[in-house]
């Protein structure tokens, strides 16, 4: 089979590349022969401009990146790279042509993020010298709260809830920011007008002095924009306010001027142009003031002046090479980590990354009734418990800085009711004077302190099938002092009851969200958008297991994205929808699915009213793009343990702590950065300080373009 | 970039008129049309806090359901089936209800409605009116921005009066004064509505163009003015440094001081309405007694509605720290709500504070019922058209009352909505169950809107019932 005749004006890439690359792996299945799938790419030419064209070019990008095409049972399946190639010339044609604005938009949200070719990302063969765009990125809200102006938070994400939140290119500030804005400044001026804080400008005192005005423009401005004026912006404000005084008088003018700074650009924006040395690249440094911010805005919602390294590096002027930006890095998280407690301050973004990759905080918007909770015998139903016990494992390995991010994903050391370091639970068990009794420790509760938050009782501990009790309850099981502790039948964070609550539905599991998960955020794989014609539900039927009723997703039709998902997301059958283990399934004489184990059910089951079958929790990890990976696993624990250790996952995690620091998607240009970054991860014995150290100092995050 | 201040001035001025048309015009002009349907609708939410004491919303004749409750009020079982549907015509209204007695044939008992999956601490908050497990983050539109932003054509799309900035207040009840965002209502996710606390500023907010001389309004419009040029010379020197997509979404920002500004004018627009009905400005929108504060909001609530200021009004009555002395109660309706021993100096318990309480917010909704029922619209009266509708931020108790979710409706709906009924759904999970979100689907059909099939979150423990659609039982065939 030979392409049709190439029409002139096609260029050479299309020609040599894209045009052979199809005629090999596709024109097999669509061409003149066979049209599969209605498309026929015999006679495709390097046309863009109707939308029939562009469409059909999306539609081939589709399938590359999504690894579909060419089927998988083909023997001659193309090399990855080649594959890479022609994704992006495809990408960079329609961006040329203008002719997908739409679907190339959709590519800068966080979900889409994998579609960058991985093997291609971590190949060490791109040379391209990474930066970022030039770019403005709104505050977040987290550093507007900070800023303390004790109004409510204007600004919001429009990014998913289940990916990072803070992209600079997804972050719009509207018509209601600016009204929000504008009635916090209201307020606030308000509140600090009855303090008397503006006496000097009240309306019965004579035109302020160009003094008092320079002066107060200064003040204001390094209140409101939260660093000193320079002296072209205290003359610009200052003419400002001269003006308003004239319109409105003394007060108003006054108010009017500092409610400008309120909605002025910078208050609202950090600002990442690039102000520095221009390189042979075009590529244009960051200033060492835009370093600052940057840097301070990675680790922590304060500006730089809050940070000691970040400030003496500022005024010392070291914050110019990489060099010393990873010095300054280094030297904020040496000095942060260490008081990482679990509402630590100092480095609040580290946690942030954490909470968003693994999107713990869910477990709280899903919403477990009490009857279910009842008949399940789960207890005190505490979500925010079971969250603090999953944050303490990470901090826990934050601060022994070695294997991370295996340990985090494999661990089967966890914490229980405690407060993550054993000298504080030492000290609360001794000055309460709390005793064994029976053999059992008895458990001290902890108060809200700084080093340990508050846990009152074991009656929230059920779902890692430990025996709660309230307090005034007889306790059951030996609280031990010093922890972490094994936890058998577990293999990291994602095995933890938080993790499993906050990927859970209302009143079950949901092996589909979860393998979504695992294949995109461990496995960098890609999904497709789910088609809008599907019927996202599973039918209800008494008489069977979840996986049960969702065998009619292996239907032919649903089974080429479903297998990508299901059977990770399976695994985690071992448990049920309060993260506690399971190994049975019981049924009733009408061989309906019993989900109770409270007293009812023991009855039920005394009296041998019940039938029972194990459950099925096997599954297997296929094209992950790691042959060491994939194959069959007979449960969860199984994979986790199989994926943690793996190439594949700490690439992967890295990937995402890169958008997490950069506030975008990574390009094939960031190459260089990921390779760095590995390689930096890998030589300290997996230290995530290392990798946080090197990412900071990448070019990806100091140079623009 | 569009900085085209003088281009919206200019088409301000061509179709100001029919912009700026009070509602009396509007109401004459489609009058003379014989287009009864098209007069203006209006809405007001009153949300009280620690929910609704359903036993006493019951008409005596009928059986009642809902046990009087002895512990946390309202903290019964869920109630066993069997569904209500009767007149109020004959019926005498429970006692708690009798203010609004000259209006049985315009008002709605509803009971048994759930909202079960809408959670939160004393309150559920954005959950109640967007029908999302949301108590704290707005996280989609509310029912009464919806309907504001569909319904008004003033320069509010609707508008929020608090008394106090949160529900669950610890300590003394500070009366809010300013703008405060009391965890209500959302224009969309992420775009909360601002209530104001203070009716003095309320008064200046809505009314304050209709007082103002033309030298004070001038001045106010020539300091925005001098504001919004600063800022656009600022946004210049950084529009250079963007890219594309960059420059795109920072236009966003820029053409916003437009549109504040246009609000401006719009309500400059309104002067002669704010003028000739703006409630008189006296030294009782300084009280900070509960109910006098609460009066005073509905007084501007009212107004609000007459001057076509907006369409939609939300009134958030009382928080939990709230001490209602004036009604002869000494307790927080916090401690009201858990029906703690001993509340009053005059021997009343929690059940009959509580049935006080919620009779004194009747009265205030009589009163602006009665007002808009004074004012011709149409063939009829602005009440025709005007639909107020009492909630409790918790349901049908103190916590976690969403399992029976009572609302009192007063006035209609251009004859959309069968008034004069009490009406009670089969319970929880029950055949027959219907939820607030089918209540707000009838509220958008009522008002013309073209409803969804559903709205907001729906709730998985009722995926058996038929959850789609309006309230059949509400709607005027």
């Amino acid at each position: 089979m030979i392409l049709a005749d190439t029409p002139p004006g096609s260029n050479v890439e299309f020609l040599e590349t894209i045009r052979p690359y199809l005629q090999e792996h596709c024109v097999k299945c669509h061409g003149l022969k066979k049209q599969k799938g209605k498309l026929v790419l015999h006679s495709i030419k390097d046309h863009f401009d109707t939308e029939t064209e562009s469409e059909q070019w999306i539609q081939i990008l589709n399938q590359l990146t999504f690894g579909e095409m060419p089927p998988t049972d083909e023997e001659a399946r193309p090399d990855s790279s080649d594959t890479a190639e022609v994704v992006e010339w495809i990408q960079k044609r329609l961006a040329e042509t203008g002719k997908a604005d739409g679907y190339l938009k959709k590519l800068l949200a966080p979900e889409y993020g994998n579609r960058v070719n991985h093997e291609k990302l971590f190949s060490g063969e791109i040379t391209t010298p990474p930066f970022s765009p030039s770019r403005l990125w709104r505050v977040s809200p987290a550093i507007f709260k900070e800023r303390n102006y004790r109004g409510r938070s204007p600004f919001t994400y429009v990014t998913g809830e289940k990916e990072i939140r803070d992209y600079a290119v997804l972050s719009p500030v509207d018509r209601s920011t600016v009204q929000m804005l504008m009635i916090n400044a209201e307020k606030w001026l308000e509140n600090r007008r009855e303090n008397n804080d503006f006496k000097e400008f009240s309306n019965d005192r004579p035109l302020p002095s160009s003094k008092l005005i320079e002066e107060t423009v200064r003040i204001q401005f390094s209140r409101v924009i939260r660093r000193h004026p320079s002296k072209e912006e205290i003359a610009k404000y200052a003419a400002l306010l001269t003006r308003n005084i004239e319109i409105g008088g003394n007060m108003d003018g006054l108010l009017s001027t500092i409610k400008t700074m309120f909605i002025s650009p910078e208050a609202i924006y950090r600002m990442e142009f690039g102000l520095g040395e221009t390189d042979e690249h075009g590529r244009r440094h960051l200033s060492p003031a835009e370093i600052a911010y940057a840097i301070a805005y990675a680790l922590t919602d304060l500006g730089p002046e809050r940070t000691q390294a970040i400030q003496e590096s500022m005024i010392k002027e070291k914050l110019t090479t990489k060099e010393d930006v990873a010095r300054v890095v280094r030297e904020v998280l040496d000095e942060g980590i260490q008081f990482e407690y679990w509402n630590s301050t100092r480095l609040p973004r580290i946690m942030r990354f954490f909470n968003e990759y693994f999107g713990l905080p869910h477990a709280l918007n899903v919403f477990k009734d009490d009857t279910r909770r009842n008949q399940a015998a789960i207890g005190f139903w505490h979500a925010e418990g079971l969250m603090f016990d999953a944050k303490l494992i990470i901090i826990h390995h934050l601060k022994k800085d070695q294997n991370f991010i295996e340990e985090i994903l494999t661990t089967d050391k966890f914490f229980v009711a405690h407060p993550g370091h054993n000298e504080y639970a030492r000290r609360i068990f001794k000055e309460k004077g709390t005793k064994v009794i029976n053999g059992i420790r008895q458990f001290p509760g902890f108060g809200f302190t700084n080093e340990a938050r508050g846990i009152g009782d074991l009656s929230y501990i059920r779902p890692y099938n430990l025996p709660g009790n309230r307090a005034k309850d007889k306790q059951l099981w030996d609280w031990p002092v010093e922890q972490p502790i094994k936890m058998p039948r577990r293999a990291g964070i994602l095995t933890h009851p938080a993790w499993l609550t906050a990927h859970s539905f209302n009143d079950g599991n949901d092996p589909i969200h979860r393998g979504i998960w695992v294949r995109e955020k461990l496995l960098a794989g890609v999904i497709q958008d789910l088609p809008p014609d599907v019927d996202a539900q599973v039918p209800a039927d008494p008489h069977k297991t979840l996986k049960e009723r969702m065998e009619l997703v292996r239907a032919e039709r649903c089974w080429s994205c479903h297998r990508k998902f299901n059977p990770l997301g399976e695994t985690f059958e071992m448990f049920d929808d309060w993260g506690r283990y399971r190994e049975k399934f019981y049924f009733d004489g009408e061989k309906k699915l019993v989900t109770r184990r409270d007293k009812e059910f023991e009855k039920m089951k005394e009296a041998k009213l019940l039938s029972s079958r194990p459950v099925d929790s096997t599954g297997s990890i296929t094209g992950s793009g790691a042959p060491e990976v994939d194959g069959e696993v007979k449960d969860a624990v199984e994979m986790m343990r199989r994926i943690g250790r793996s190439d594949r996952a700490r690439q992967s995690f890295i990937r995402h702590l890169f958008r997490y620091f950069m506030g975008r998607n990574e390009m094939l240009s960031d190459s260089k950065t990921f390779v760095d970054a590995e390689q930096a991860y890998l030589e300290s014995g997996g230290s995530f300080q290392s990798l946080v150290v090197s990412l900071l100092s990448s070019d990806s995050f100091l140079y623009r373009h | 970039m569009s900085y085209s201040r003088r281009q919206i001035l200019k088409n301000l001025s061509v179709g100001g008129a029919s912009l700026a048309m009070a509602p009396f015009m509007q109401s004459l002009q489609v009058h003379a049309a014989g287009k009864e349907e098209a007069l203006p609708k209006r809405f007001v939410f009153v949300v009280k806090s620690s929910g609704i004491d359903k036993f006493n919303l019951v008409p005596e004749d009928l059986e009642n359901h809902f046990l009087q409750s002895k512990g946390n009020i309202g903290d019964d079982a869920p109630k066993p089936g069997g569904a209500i549907q009767a007149s109020l015509k004959d019926r005498k209204l429970p006692e708690k209800l009798s203010p609004l007695a000259p209006f049985k044939d315009k008002l709605i008992i509803l009971q048994s409605l759930s909202g079960e999956t809408f959670r939160g601490n004393h309150t559920t908050g954005y959950g109640m009116l967007s029908c999302h497990n949301s108590e704290k983050v707005p996280i989609a539109p509310s029912i009464d921005g919806i309907l504001g932003r569909h319904l008004s054509s003033g320069p509010y799309p609707m508008y929020g009066l608090a008394t106090s900035e949160r529900i669950l207040e610890g300590g003394t009840w500070k009366p809010a004064d300013g703008y405060c965002y009391p965890n209500v209502s959302a224009y969309k996710k992420g775009m909360p509505v601002a209530f104001q606390g203070s009716p003095l500023k309320a008064h200046a907010d809505l009314f304050g163009v209709g007082i103002a001389s033309p030298k004070e309004l001038k001045k106010k419009l020539a300091l925005n003015g001098s504001m919004m040029d600063f800022l656009i010379d600022d946004a210049k020197l950084i529009e250079r440094q963007l890219n594309g997509d960059d420059k795109e979404r920072f236009a966003l920002y820029t053409e916003s001081f437009d549109v504040i500004r246009n609000i401006e004018l719009k309500k400059a627009r309104f002067a002669a309405e704010a003028k000739n009905n703006a409630p008189t400005l006296t030294d009782y929108y300084k009280s900070q007694v509960p109910s006098e504060r609460i009066a005073s909001h509905f007084e501007i609530g009212t107004a609000a509605l007459i001057t076509g200021m907006t369409n939609v009004v939300t009134l958030q009555l009382d928080s939990l720290a709230v001490i209602y002395k004036e009604l002869g109660i000494e307790k927080y309706v916090h401690a009201l709500g858990h029906n703690d021993p001993g509340l009053s100096g005059n021997g009343w318990d929690g059940v009959r504070c509580r049935k006080e309480i919620e009779k004194s917010h009747f009265n205030h909704i009589a009163k602006m019922a009665k007002t808009l029922e004074g004012i011709p619209e149409g063939n009829g009266n602005m009440l025709d058209n005007t639909l107020i509708v009492y909630l409790s931020c918790s349901g049908g108790a103190h916590h976690d009352g969403q399992k029976d979710w009572p609302f009192v409706l007063v006035g209609g709906m251009a004859k959309k909505l069968k008034m004069g009924q009490y009406i009670e759904f089969s319970g929880y999970k029950e055949k027959g169950h219907r939820t607030i979100a089918n209540l707000y689907l009838s509220f958008m059909q009522a008002a013309g809107m073209n409803a969804p099939e559903t709205f907001g979150q729906l709730d998985g423990s009722l995926r058996h019932l038929e959850l789609a659609g309006p309230l059949e039982e509400l709607m005027a065939s």
